[in-house]
């Protein structure tokens, strides 16, 4: 390898921080790599949740504003990275410590597990309904064993793309937002033609939560905040993800738009048509909707050109997921090899192929959404109220003297973690789905514990921390007196 | 603050190359941008605009309003 290369290499592996001259993406490169992002499983699946839980016309809004709102509130992430050309956890280092940022790095994976397995299991859903439509009632076209076969395929293959890295993931994501644009306009024209804009509108939900189930008057209220703290979930989820790909935007604000638009209105439109089938078929598993489209239409060549592109589609969406991921682990941990830093980013996902996870949309964006609130929050107001985005590059990178706060950690964003974790655990459980409190439905989890995550961080650096430790560029000016 | 002699690039796993490599890239943000970033001005790229704030606070809060009004007022 020549040097050139090596060190470019090292570059978008993340052991270099980016300079001006290497930086790739513009504002469409980053909306189209976010949009297929988006677009290919988690959109569908918080979309289609949405749409089986309640009407168009709460729905809409829903999705719109979970997503929106959710990723404005986190926007700020998407600075320092663009600013150091480091990666997320890298620029992470100022404000949780040399020790508090491999923490996060470890609260980022066991956030992406889950979501991986999402997109790896809708490729295998996509895949078992290829097969039956081609072949027939097979072992090979049931959900099962054959979903987690087809899943392992997905992983393997997102898995080596993103090893290719990031210009030929430009490429896989730029053909496969085309994919997927072919694929919304087909259901658009196939719901507004076949079942029509007044029969979606006015379509009941098929899975609601009801009174029966909740209590007088609660099935209402318990189906906003579901399809809510989901989106709202899903909207917060890509907090880890800022850096990975803000470090590589020629300016800071083709980073904050491209992330934030990309991600957020563009991505949902997705799940808003996601939700209109779902409301129009009564069904929640997307690839099932390919199936009823050519049933209804007699045409099954559809059917199998849908699932293909979708499955292509996710399969980018696993190589979208894995990169940033594995970029966190090398940046943090350069001793991983590049290879390893992808085995660590994709391994455990193999426990969690199993249909029954598919399934589990609203538990897997609450719990997502509940590490990467807190982790967001203090980033985000320590960029607002305490360091304004100063940081000292040389200290990320002094592994012994840089950023040590006590030992290696910042205990105020430890102390809000801890916090953070307690209050959100006490609005909702993200596995149970049942509230201690009974805050919930009343309230989402995600919002309450964002702010107070927040603002007990500021408080505690600005009447604790930044008086016990020095913190560069912030009270610590000793060098340039 | 420690001077720079005393802050070594002693994150583990880098090769020599890639430790000189770090260290030149440091040293090139040091003296080119780190009196703009420490001020909290613009590093590698150019900084981010306060229009960019203000057009994704309308649009974001006109979300945010449409959803209170359709759904929690409803």
């Amino acid at each position: 390898m020549s040097n050139t290369n090596h060190v470019q290499n090292a570059v978008y592996t993340s052991l270099l921080p980016a300079n001006k001259e290497e930086r790739c993406y513009g504002m469409w490169d980053l909306i189209f790599v976010q949009i297929c992002f988006g677009i290919a499983a988690w959109f569908f699946l918080t979309g289609s949740q949405a749409g089986m839980l309640l009407s168009a016309k709460e729905a809409i809004p829903t999705i719109l504003a979970g997503n929106c709102v959710g990723i404005f509130f986190i926007s700020f992430l998407s600075l320092s990275p663009s600013r150091y050309g480091c990666e997320q956890l890298t620029a992470s280092v100022g404000v949780f410590g040399q020790k508090g940022s491999i923490l996060m790095t470890f609260f980022f994976l066991i956030a992406c597990y889950p979501a991986l397995a999402l997109a790896t299991l809708m490729f295998g859903e996509s895949a078992i309904k290829f097969v039956g439509v081609l072949f027939g009632d097979c072992f090979m076209s049931h959900e099962g064993f054959a979903v987690t076969i087809f899943a392992l395929i997905a992983l393997v293959g997102g898995t080596f793309i993103a090893w290719l890295g990031p210009t030929a993931l430009r490429w896989f994501t730029r053909l496969s937002a085309i994919f997927m644009a072919l694929i919304l306009a087909g259901l658009i024209v196939y719901l507004f033609s076949y079942h029509g804009m007044d029969a979606v509108f006015h379509a009941k939900p098929a899975e609601p939560y009801t009174d029966a189930d909740m209590g007088e008057g609660m099935g209402i209220k318990w189906s906003k905040a579901t399809a809510l703290e989901a989106n709202l979930g899903l909207g917060m989820s890509w907090g880890f993800f800022f850096g990975g790909w803000t470090r590589l935007a020629k300016t800071e604000s083709n980073g904050y738009h491209g992330c934030m638009w990309g991600w957020g209105v563009l991505a949902a439109v997705a799940g808003l048509f996601a939700c209109f089938a779902a409301l129009a078929i009564g069904k929640y598993d997307p690839t099932i909707w390919f199936v009823q489209v050519a049933e209804d239409t007699g045409l099954h060549i559809l059917a199998a050109a849908g699932l293909i592109l979708f499955a292509i589609a996710n399969i980018t969406s696993v190589a979208t997921l894995v990169y940033p991921e594995a970029v966190a682990v090398k940046s943090r941990l350069p001793k991983f090899g590049w290879i390893p830093a992808l085995l660590v980013s994709t391994i455990p996902v193999l426990f969690m192929l199993n249909n029954a996870v598919y399934y589990m949309v609203s538990n897997v964006y609450a719990f997502i959404g509940l590490v990467t609130g807190i982790y967001s929050a203090i980033i985000v107001f320590d960029y607002i109220f305490i360091t304004r985005g100063k940081f000292r590059m040389r200290e990320f990178f002094c592994v012994s003297k840089g950023y040590q706060y006590a030992n290696g950690w910042n205990p105020a964003a430890i102390i809000t973690v801890v916090v953070g974790l307690i209050v959100y655990l006490l609005i909702l459980n993200p596995l149970t789905w049942t509230s201690l409190t009974g805050l919930f439905p009343y309230t989402t989890a995600i919002i309450p514990t964002f702010f107070i995550s927040g603002i007990l961080y500021t408080v505690l650096m600005k009447t604790w921390v930044l008086k016990k430790y020095k913190v560069p560029f912030v009270n610590d000016f000793e060098i340039e007196e | 603050m420690l001077p720079v002699e005393k802050l070594p690039i002693d994150i583990k796993g880098l090769t020599d190359q890639e430790r000189k490599a770090l260290e030149e890239r440091i040293v090139e943000f040091e003296r080119e941008h780190e009196p703009s970033t420490s001020k909290g001005g613009a590093g590698y790229v150019p900084y981010i605009r306060k229009g960019d704030f203000i057009f994704a606070g309308v649009i974001n809060g006109a979300i945010l309003i449409y959803y209170i009004i359709a759904v929690l007022l409803t």
